[in-house]
Formats: C-alpha cells, structure tokens, sequence
C-alpha cells in the first residue's frame, strides 16, 4: 500500500514539475534567438556586417535585425503566431566565379491562405522578408511557390520561399 | 446653390465610376504596348506588325518605365500583370535599349550602343587600360553593337535548329514558344565573372509539361574580358557555346522547373561540345571530376567545389549518349517532364531518374553504367561520333585518370603511409596506382568491400590495358611478372567504385592478403549542424527555439568535455530511429515534449529548475521518511 502511495506521489510531483515547465517555457523568457536566411532554409546564428538575421522569442513578435539588440520585445496577440519569410530567387552555378546563393526579391505580393479563403496579403520589404500575425492554425503561403506551413500558437514559424531560379553559366 | 451640387455630385461620381475603368484599360494598354506585349487585335494590326519587324522598337528594359510600372502595378488587371511580371524582373541596361530581331524571328536581342553593357567591336580604353574589342579577336569587321547583336541572334538560332529543328535532337521548345520571341540581353556579366545566366520567369503547366516554366536568357555582351581568355577562345567561340549551353537550361526550365542543377550543368555542357566540337571549351572541366572521383556523381550545388567539379559531370551524358544514343538524355529529361516536386518545392534528386530510365528503356542502371564509365576514364578509347571532329589534341584532351594513392614500395597494407582503404559515397570512384617493382614477380590485391563496391584490376604494359580477371571468390587479383613491367611506362590500377546509392561503402585492398575493415570515416561526429533528433521531432522543427536551445545547451556543455562527447555519441547513435517514430505520432510529438518540458525548463532557466527539483525531490523524500516512521510504528504496534 505505501509503495503504491509512494509511486502515485511521485508521479504527482513529476507531473507537476512538468507542467509547471510547459508553462515555464511558453513564457517569454527574455532572450532572443537568432536565425539568418543561408541561401536555402533558416539556420540558427547571426550574421554580422549588417547582414539581416531573425530574432526569435517565444510568445513575441519576431523582429529582422541588422545590427545591434533587437527593439524592445512586443508580446504576440493571445492566441496568434507569427509567420516569417523570405522570398528569393536560388542562384546557382558560375564555370568561372560563384555568385550569390541567393537573391532576395523585393517588393513581392505574398498571399497567405486557409483551405480556399483568402486571409491576408503582404508584400515583401526590400530584403525579401515578410511578417504577418496568424491564429494558430494550418495555411498555405503563395509567392510564385505555395507552400503549407502549420503556425503555433506563441511561435514564429520561419517560411524560405523560392520564387525563382536561375542558372550561372 | 448647395442643393444644385448636391444634385449634379450624384452625376458626377456615375460619370467617374464609369470612366476609371477606361483609364485603367488605358494605362494597361499603355505599359503593354510600351514593353512591345499587347498581341495585335486585328488581321490589319497584325499585317502592319508583322511586315517590318526586323528591328523592335519596344522600349525594353528601361529603368524609369520599369520604376512607373512598379508604382502603378495596383492599377492594372490581372491578366495584365502576368504579362508584364517578367518586365519588374527583367535586366536594366547602362544606356537606351534597343531589341533586334534574329533572323529566324526566334529571339529578342537587347543591346545597348551606350554605358557598361555596350558590346565593343573595336578596341577601347577602360579606367586607363586599353583593351581590344570583338574585331581583334574575331577578325569580323563589325561596325557596331547592332552587328554584333545580329552574331547573337544567329548564335542562338542555331542552337534553336539544333535542339528542335529538322534533323534536330527532338527536344521540346521552351515554354516561351510559341509566342513573343525568346529574350536574350547583353550585359557586361564579365565583370562578375559569368559567361550568361538564364533565369525562370513565369509558371506555363501544360498538360505534358506540368511542371514548366518561362525563362530568359543574359549573356555577356561581348565576351572580351580578360576573363574569358578571348586571345584562346574568341568572342565568336565563346558566344557559340555559351548561347548553346544556356539555351538548353531554358529548354531544361520547360521540361520541368524543379531539375536537379548538377544534371543541368552536366547536360548544358555536354550539348557545347555536341554543337561545336572544335572549341573544346569544356574539356578544361573534367580535370575538377577525375582529380576528385570520390565525391559524389551528383555534386550537390552548395558544395563549395561545385563550380569547380560539377561542370565536368557533362562526360557522363557523353559516356551514356555513345553507348545508348544521344535520345538517352532526352529521355531522362523526357521522364522528369512528368515528375512532381517533393514536398516543400525543392529540386527533384536527378540520380533517382536516371537510374529510372537506364533500366526501364536500356536494360542497364545508374551503378552499372557508372563502372563502365570509370573503367573507360582509365582505358581511354572514346570513339570520336562521326558527324564530329576529333579535339586537336585527340584523346589528350580528356584528362588521364587521377589516383587516391600511387604505391611503390611493398607490400601494401594497413602499415602503408597511404591507407588501402577508402570510404565512398553514393555513386562514386577510386582508383590506386601500383609501380612495378623489381622485387615482386607477382602481385596479388586482396580485397575486403562492401556490397556496394565494385572492383577491377587494369595492367598497363608497353601502352596496352587489359583488365586483370579476379579469383573464382572475386576477392583478389593477380598480376605475374610484375617485376617485368617498365616503372616508367607500365603499371598496375585499381579501380574501387561505389555503384549504389548509399553513403559509406568501404573498401580496403592489400598485396600481402592482409585485409582489414576500413576505419569508419572521420567528421561523423555531430557537431555542426547535426540536430537533436528528439527535439527536433517533438518540436517539428530544427529551427525551434527550444531545439536551437537545447542544441546550445549541447554544443557549450557536452561537446566541450570527453564524458559529454561519449553521451551525445551514443544518443545520436540510438536516437534516429525513435525519432522517426516520434516524428510520424502527433501523440507522440506532445507526449515527448511533455518529457522534454523538464529538460528544456531545466536549461533555460537552470536555478530555478535546481530549486524546484530539490523541493521536489525533498517532498518524495518527506513522504519517504514519513511512510518509513509510520511502518515502523505499525510494526511496533503489531510486535507489541
């Protein structure tokens, strides 16, 4: 019976310390981290020499940083996350010099989609890069390429978007 | 008075509302007309655009036009937008463009006689430094950019008659056709190093072709840069085979936008030497293969040699085209035509189709003819096609093959300064060089692979090959009088290939019949970007924060210390395949976060986490001690 009672408590406290970490870690714990675009999907670091990376952090607005500390932290709507991305054209090849991975695309009409209704249209700001705020959910982003992505609720969910191609040599 | 207005603002707003939309149509049917895209409505419309056509006057490519359609973009149709996107996108020149009109009405040539991009027919001073323009180099005598723009336009419809025209190789025509004229621009890419470009535009499925794109085409204006070596290659050479080369990939774009980009290097550069045998432009690519045969056939385009090696690859298609037939590689674009994207957009692997096409309508496969190809980069021999000519320098203008290790002190083994052994990945090569020896009469390779290996022993003796037969068990070769051959002329080579897809096949050799496994392949350690796998399953991303977390909490704290490294060895070692389980159960994903919540809460906020698992330890012990005191009680009670 106390070996019963011993096993029922410690899943008890186990289960309660994990629950208090869950909410422990969906709140905004005040550091940021840092993503930057490398020519094909999103990686962690940061790039320097002003080049611009992401700044992420649970719960709050993702902010794109070129250099120095990202603005002050703006909490996400309850409920809502946020998509990010980047429209680029891949850039490949070169017989005799390596160009650019990549090239942004400015300037782009980015549509985002649930099931056939349209929710929301952006525009891609000089660097390529596009943010909108979503209720959790499932859509489908279209620039050129459509793609589904899943946004969660407090999270940014960082979308690499190929809307073009183009061959060196 | 003010009911007078009120009368005549309703009026007013009709006549507004009415006339927006004839101004919309006017401003569509200005920026179509200005950028030449408006189709000619009327049998006498056509009859006047058509007759003259030799020289376009349609303003291409101007920066201020360009600027006021990005502005008005908003105000047009829709289906005046996509006819004008590729104008937003499209190249600016330095000066006024001006577009010409080859002469089979295939392709727009612009040019601009002024600025950075004007293509120079004679010789010309630049930042202080004199250079010769294309009439040196050619001997043509060319009086202008528009000359040389019409030597463009011709370069190009005979790369067009070569792919589609009678006689041609039967390749289908880029989207583009049929339609407006294919665009070509000459900018002065030499100053960033590129001979051309040739970039996707707009999405054209058809019901064959669903998966086909629009492009257009940039060339160097004029291919006299230094750069190019004009004083080897002319501006005439390099313009005939680059024009040929970047056609193909606007070919390539209209057969299916997600190719795999080694394959269409590969084949853009096969179809030079195919055209105009005689600039032999692309042999200078192999030596960047051969010299490095143990990566991977299908190089993939971030490697930083891709520029180097991928270029070389064309000689495969060549080695394909000899023995099944130069349809073959048509077909292998053919059957992509008809191949879905992965999910997520990405290129379609290439290896996967060509293996596809070689064993459904050739009887062969991708590993089989692979072999063949490394046994003939060390014997040589490649027929010369009839309707070509032989490079000038004949057979020495393909590289010899390229050893790993050249052995000349014996025996060979594990205790050797080069190791016997190597690790290869997906389709690739090996080979190794023995010297003869005046101490060994014979020589005998004894050979421990993998399945995915495949071996074979060439004798090169007074300039004649023969491929050694190995014993009954294929597990050693033997070369007698060994110690007969020439060390200056003959020797014996190994050729060890990964015919398969899989990574990682081994292979070591000896010549004492001592053979060992290979050694696992060095930088198979996780650092870099390894991911943590569970983590990363559970969390569905390796760009979640946590997992970028946790992965921080790995690199900073285990990998900097021997027992860390030992664990996260072992973790990566058992944790894949979990992960995939976890990956594929949305139960499981939240029950696996759910577990991880400790771990991530316990690295991110490490104090508190030490503080709440100590007062929870502290509680399961209370209870601990309590139930111990209350048995005891029990059992004094009950002994009493």
């Amino acid at each position: 019976m106390s070996a019963g009672r011993n096993v029922i408590l410690t899943g008890i406290v186990v289960g309660v310390m994990s629950l208090t970490a869950a909410a422990a870690a969906r709140r905004p714990a005040g550091q940021w981290d840092f993503f930057h675009f490398d020519g094909h999907s999103f990686v962690a670091g940061r790039l320097g020499d002003g080049a611009p990376s992401v700044a992420l952090q649970s719960g709050v607005l993702p902010s794109l940083v070129t250099q120095g500390d990202p603005p002050a932290a703006v909490r996400l709507a309850r409920g809502s996350g946020a998509l990010l991305g980047i429209c680029y054209l891949q850039s490949s090849g070169g017989k005799l010099a390596r160009g650019p991975a990549y090239l942004p695309v400015a300037l782009l009409p980015v549509r985002i989609f649930s099931g056939a209704k349209l929710l929301a249209t952006t525009q891609t700001d000089a660097q390529g890069y596009f943010l909108v705020t979503l209720a959790a959910g499932s859509f489908r982003v279209e620039a050129g390429q459509a793609v589904q992505v899943t946004v969660e609720k407090g999270m940014t969910t960082l979308v690499p978007l190929r809307v073009g191609k183009r061959m060196i040599d | 008075m003010q009911k007078i207005l009120a009368r005549l603002a309703i009026p007013v707003v009709y006549l507004l509302a009415l006339a927006l939309p004839g101004f919309a149509g006017q401003l569509d049917d200005f920026y179509l007309a200005a950028f030449a895209q408006r189709q000619p409505v009327s049998a006498l419309e056509k009859a006047i655009l058509s007759a003259p056509a030799r020289q376009a006057t349609a303003v291409h490519s101007g920066t201020p036009l360009q600027h006021s359609l990005e502005r008005d973009w908003d105000k047009l149709e829709a289906g005046t937008r996509q006819m004008l996107a590729k104008q937003l996108a499209a190249p600016v020149l330095s000066g006024t463009p001006t577009a010409l009109l080859s002469s089979g009405g295939h392709f727009a040539i612009h040019y601009t006689a002024t600025g950075s991009d004007a293509p120079q027919v004679n010789d010309y001073t630049s930042g202080n430094v004199s250079y010769h323009g294309i009439n040196y180099y050619t001997g043509l005598h060319l009086n202008s950019a528009a000359d040389w723009a019409g030597k463009v336009g011709d370069a190009f419809e005979a790369a067009y008659s070569f792919y589609f025209g009678i006689g041609g190789l039967g390749y289908h025509p880029p989207a583009n056709f049929p339609g407006a004229p294919f665009d070509v621009y000459l900018r002065d890419l030499g100053s960033q190093g590129y001979y051309g470009l040739t970039q996707s535009d707009q999405s054209a499925a058809s019901t064959n072709f669903p998966y086909a794109y629009t492009s257009f085409i940039q060339l160097d204006k004029d291919f006299t840069n230094p750069l190019f070596r004009p004083a080897v290659y002319s501006p005439l050479q390099s313009l005939d085979v680059t024009s040929v080369h970047e056609f193909h990939h606007a070919v390539q774009y209209g057969y299916n936008y997600y190719f795999d980009i080694w394959y269409a290097e590969a084949t853009s550069t096969w179809f030079e030497g195919e055209l105009y045998p005689d600039v032999q432009q692309n042999y200078g690519y192999l030596a960047g293969w051969f010299d490095d045969s143990t990566r991977q056939l299908d190089l993939p385009q971030s490697d930083p040699d891709f520029n180097g090696e991928a270029y070389g690859r064309w000689i495969f298609n060549r080695y394909l085209a000899e023995k099944h037939g130069t349809a073959a590689i048509r077909h292998v674009w053919e059957k992509l035509a008809t191949i879905a994207p992965p999910a997520g957009g990405g290129d379609i692997p290439m290896v996967p189709v060509l293996d596809s096409v070689l064993s459904t309508s050739y009887g062969s496969s991708l590993g089989g003819e692979l072999f063949g190809f490394a046994k003939r980069v060390y014997t040589g021999g490649w027929p010369w096609p009839a309707t070509t000519v032989a490079p000038a320098g004949g057979i020495g203008s393909i590289p010899p093959y390229a050893p790993v290790a050249s052995y000349s002190s014996y025996p060979v083994n594990g205790a050797s300064t080069a190791a016997p052994s190597v690790t290869l990945p997906h389709y690739s090569f090996a080979f190794y060089r023995f010297v003869p020896s005046t101490n060994n009469a014979t020589l005998t390779v004894t050979l421990a692979r993998d399945s995915g290996i495949q071996a074979a022993v060439f004798q090169k003796s007074h300039g004649v090959i023969s491929e050694v037969p190995a014993d009954p068990a294929g597990a050693s070769y033997t070369v007698t009088g060994f110690n007969a051959l020439d060390p200056a002329t003959d020797e014996v080579a190994l050729l060890l290939a990964n015919t398969t897809g899989i990574d990682g096949q081994q292979a070591n050799f000896s010549t004492d019949g001592t053979t060992q496994r290979a050694p696992v392949a060095a930088g198979s350690s996780s650092g870099g970007k390894s991911g943590c796998f569970i983590a990363t399953a559970a969390y569905g991303s390796y760009l979640h924060p946590k997992v970028a977390l946790l992965r921080a909490f790995r690199d900073r704290y285990l990998l900097s210390n021997a027992p860390g490294r030992l664990f996260v060895a072992l973790y990566y070692r058992v944790s894949p395949p979990i992960a995939d389980l976890i990956a594929r159960h949305e139960t499981l994903r939240g029950a696996t976060r759910l577990l991880l919540a400790p771990v991530v809460c316990a690295v991110e906020h490490g104090g508190a986490a030490l503080l709440l698992i100590c007062f929870a330890l502290g509680g399961v012990a209370a209870g601990r001690v309590r139930s111990l005191a209350a048995g005891r009680r029990e059992g004094t009670v009950r002994s009493g």
